[in-house]
Formats: structure tokens, C-alpha cells, sequence
């Protein structure tokens, strides 16, 4: 989506935690409007407070677009406390959603962003569909990016004339049995208590956190008091190894960069194993973990 | 099979303990590869004369099966003309996508048919194949 409040010149400033996703848009922005791209520095490599951001503020900040939880870390960013400063200063927030939606009680009003984005496949539901939900204003000014069916009111005479909002920025057939399954999923999710599933999410993590924590050779990457995923490296044992010989224990986690190189970068390592927790995990899912990586440390050392 | 059980003692032996590894000294071909979905890269380096390999080598950044086939190709090319090498990757390449219905080309590369059948890992064992393939069609 182009933002076409944005200038040459105009800073968009991005965690160090992002996903691609949230950092190609704005790297392709800045290649064709010449915009600047900024990564902000923080003294914590697991942790982004409001310190860093605030440091990170220039006169020509337009936009502060941070992820809600990293993917990779389980940090939680103060959406709320950014969205505050950022109003004082005239700066739009946006807010990569992805992972806190299923994890944390999200309320986009009391976070007062400019615009939220949720990916159904991170909330139990089908992969391929997601939504943005921006201010409505804001969203008047966008430029649809996608052409196709639907989104018009007229075509005639070699001119087009834009269907209002929603429709002019969905262009095409939607695909329509991921938006029926991802309502099944949010119903299925809607019949957990939040604050209940909240807390089961958040002990898991952290008895898993202190599980691991105990293996020799293991070192933890994430923030300890985050939610959803966290990391690990384990001395010796490619992570992909880690990855197919937990899989042979019935325990699924992803190995690789996670999408977010630049965070790799800075963390200084190739790739890492990730865990992440969902509603249906309990207990035992922690000793499989654990027993899992103790037989790939036996086998591969 | 789970996939855990490929890691055998060939494997885990060539993966712990690789051959020819490191850069040659008058290295006149090298190549890297990377796997941007994994992250695993193979910098091939390689001596050829009259165009014979009189020494291949290898830094690998990857897993162990990577590093395990790795291991395994730059043993089995040394002192073999391009042409030759070049038929070997051919034939492995081949046979890493019909590994249940044939033997490979060398016994040596029998250890890796499990790995070969899953899409997943699949890429683990070649990234160093088509490196190397890389390299030599480099030097023509």
C-alpha cells in the first residue's frame, strides 16, 4: 500500500525486531520516493522500550512502524505509550499484529494506532488472508495498489471510478473460503476467555523458558518476559537438525532466519530453532521439548 | 523412517569430521551458494589443471547433512577431470529425485536416500552438488 502523505526525505522508523513484511514495503518506498528507512538502536537487543524509540525520533518522522510482538523473540513493544509520543509529534503508528492477535487482549482503540494488520494463519485460521484495519480518514487517501474486479463503481471511456472503502482496496475475487474458515477460527478463539488464555500461554512460555534454561549448551534468545514465541540455539547442533529430530519426538518448531534477517544480523547468528505456544499445547509438550533436544544433543554430538 | 534416524554413523562422522574443507592454496575457481530459505551457504574452491581437479575444497555454513554431502562429493571428485565430476553431480542429482527406485551412483552416497526423499531437507544434500556443478562450468 503507498502512503501518500509520505515525501522524499520523510523517516519511517522500523524496529530492529521486524519481520520482512514489515520492512520490505518500506525499503521499496524509500528506493522509489526516496523516503529514509531507519532501524531504531536499542540497548536491549531482546527488548524495545520507549527510551529507544524516543531517541530514534527526528523532526522528519512520519511513521513508526513496529511490530506489536517479534516473531522471533516473543518482546512485547509498548504499542500504547509509542501511539501516545508519536501523537504529540504529528507521527502516524502502524502496527505489525501478526503475532499478538491470537496471544494477547488486543484493543486497537485503546492501543490508538493508525492502522492494525492481522494474518489469519496466525490466529488458527487459513493461510492467505489477513486484514488492515486503518483509520478510516487515513485510508481515504490510499491509493488502491492492487487492480481487478469489483473495486469500482463505473468503467467507461477508458476511465475508472473507485468503489468506496472497503471494496476499492479489495481488488479481485477475495478468496472467500479463507474469510469463512479464519470466522471459524476467531469464533473457535472468541470461546477462550482472554485474560484465562492469556496466562496459560504465558505460563507455558515460561516454564518452558526455565526448562530450557537448564540445558547445557542451549542458549535462549527472546525476551523472558514476552508471549508466544522464543528461541533457541543449541552449541553444536544445526538448527534444522534440531528441527527434523524434534519432529521425530511429535514437537513442531521452525528453524531458519524467521524472516527477519536483519534481527539475525544483529543477534549474530545464522538461524535458530523457535517455540511457540498455542492454546491446545500443555505441559507435556514441554518435557517432549525437552527430551527432544536432549536426543538430538545425544545423537548429533 | 523418521527423518531423525537418517543421521547415521557415516553422517554424523562425515558431518562432525568433513573432508577437504577450507580454501585451496592457488585456488584458481570458487563459487558460493546459498540456500536463502535455510540460510546454509558452500564456498566451493578449487584447483584445476589441465583440466584435471587437482584439489577441491569447502567452507560450509549449514546443517549436518549439508556439510555430511559435502564431505562426501569432495572426496569422491579429487583428481577426476570437469567432465568427469561434472557426470557424477549429473548422475547424483538424478538419482537424489528417484532414490526409491534406484541405487546411487557411488555407495558412498547410499547414507543420504532418506534424506533425499524428503522435499524438506532434499535441498540440505544438493546445495553443494549444484556448487560445485557451478564451479567447474565456471572454469570452461
Amino acid at each position: 500500500m503507498m502512503t501518500p502523505f509520505l515525501e522524499a526525505g520523510d523517516n519511517v522508523i522500523v524496529s530492529p525486531l521486524e519481520h520482512h513484511a514489515n520492512l520490505l514495503p518500506w525499503y521499496r518506498q524509500q528506493k522509489n520516493i526516496g523516503t529514509l528507512v531507519s532501524t531504531i538502536s536499542t540497548e536491549d537487543k531482546f527488548e524495545v522500550t520507549l527510551s529507544d524509540i524516543e531517541r530514534s525520533i527526528t523532526p522528519s518522522t512520519k511513521i513508526i512502524s513496529v511490530t506489536h510482538v517479534s516473531n522471533v523473540l516473543g518482546t512485547i513493544l509498548p504499542i500504547k505509550e509509542i501511539t501516545q509520543i508519536a501523537k504529540e509529534k504529528n507521527i502516524r503508528v502502524f502496527v505489525d499484529g501478526s503475532q499478538a492477535a491470537a496471544n494477547l487482549p488486543v484493543s486497537i482503540k485503546n492501543l490508538g494506532c493508525d492502522a492494525y494488520i492481522v494474518s489469519a494463519h496466525k490466529m488458527y485460521g487459513p493461510s492467505g488472508v489477513g486484514a488492515l484495519i486503518i483509520d478510516k480518514a487515513l485510508a481515504e487517501t490510499f491509493e488502491p495498489y492492487q487492480l481487478g474486479g469489483g473495486m469500482v463503481l463505473d468503467v467507461k471511456d477508458g476511465e475508472m471510478i473507485f468503489a468506496p472503502l472497503p471494496e476499492r482496496l479489495e481488488a479481485g475475487t477475495l478468496p472467500i473460503e479463507g474469510i469463512i474458515g479464519w470466522q471459524a477460527a476467531i469464533e473457535y478463539l472468541s470461546s477462550f476467555k482472554k485474560e484465562e488464555k492469556e496466562k496459560h500461554l504465558r505460563n507455558l512460555r515460561s516454564k518452558a523458558w526455565e526448562a530450557l534454561s537448564k540445558i547445557k549448551g542451549l542458549t535462549l534468545f527472546g525476551s523472558k518476559d514476552g508471549i508466544g514465541a522464543f528461541s533457541f540455539a543449541v552449541e553444536g547442533v544445526h538448527s534444522h537438525d534440531m528441527a527434523t529430530i524434534l519432529d521425530g519426538n511429535s514437537v513442531c518448531v521452525r528453524a531458519g532466519h524467521h524472516c527477519a534477517k536483519p534481527l539475525m544480523g544483529i543477534l549474530g547468528i545464522e538461524s535458530l530453532a523457535r517455540v511457540s505456544f498455542g492454546i491446545y499445547n500443555d505441559e507435556s509438550d514441554i518435557e517432549a521439548l525437552v527430551k527432544g533436544i536432549v536426543q538430538a544433543q545425544r545423537i548429533l554430538l | 523412517m523418521n527423518l531423525f534416524e537418517a543421521y547415521s554413523e557415516q553422517i554424523k562422522e562425515h558431518s562432525k569430521n568433513p573432508h577437504w574443507t577450507g580454501k585451496c592454496q592457488g585456488e584458481n575457481v570458487s563459487f558460493v551458494a546459498h540456500n536463502p530459505l535455510c540460510g546454509d551457504t558452500v564456498t566451493i574452491s578449487l584447483v584445476i589443471d589441465n583440466q584435471t581437479i587437482t584439489e577441491a575444497r569447502a567452507v560450509v555454513n549449514g546443517c549436518a547433512f549439508c556439510r555430511a554431502s559435502t564431505s562426501c562429493l569432495l572426496s569422491s571428485v579429487q583428481g577426476l577431470s570437469k567432465q568427469e565430476a561434472l557426470s557424477l553431480i549429473d548422475s547424483l542429482l538424478l538419482w537424489s529425485k528417484k532414490t526409491r527406485e534406484e541405487k546411487p551412483p557411488l555407495d558412498l552416497f547410499a547414507a543420504f536416500t532418506p534424506v533425499c526423499a524428503s522435499p524438506m531437507r532434499l535441498k540440505c544434500v544438493t546445495l553443494s552438488w549444484y556448487a560445485l556443478k557451478s564451479a567447474i562450468e565456471l572454469s570452461f
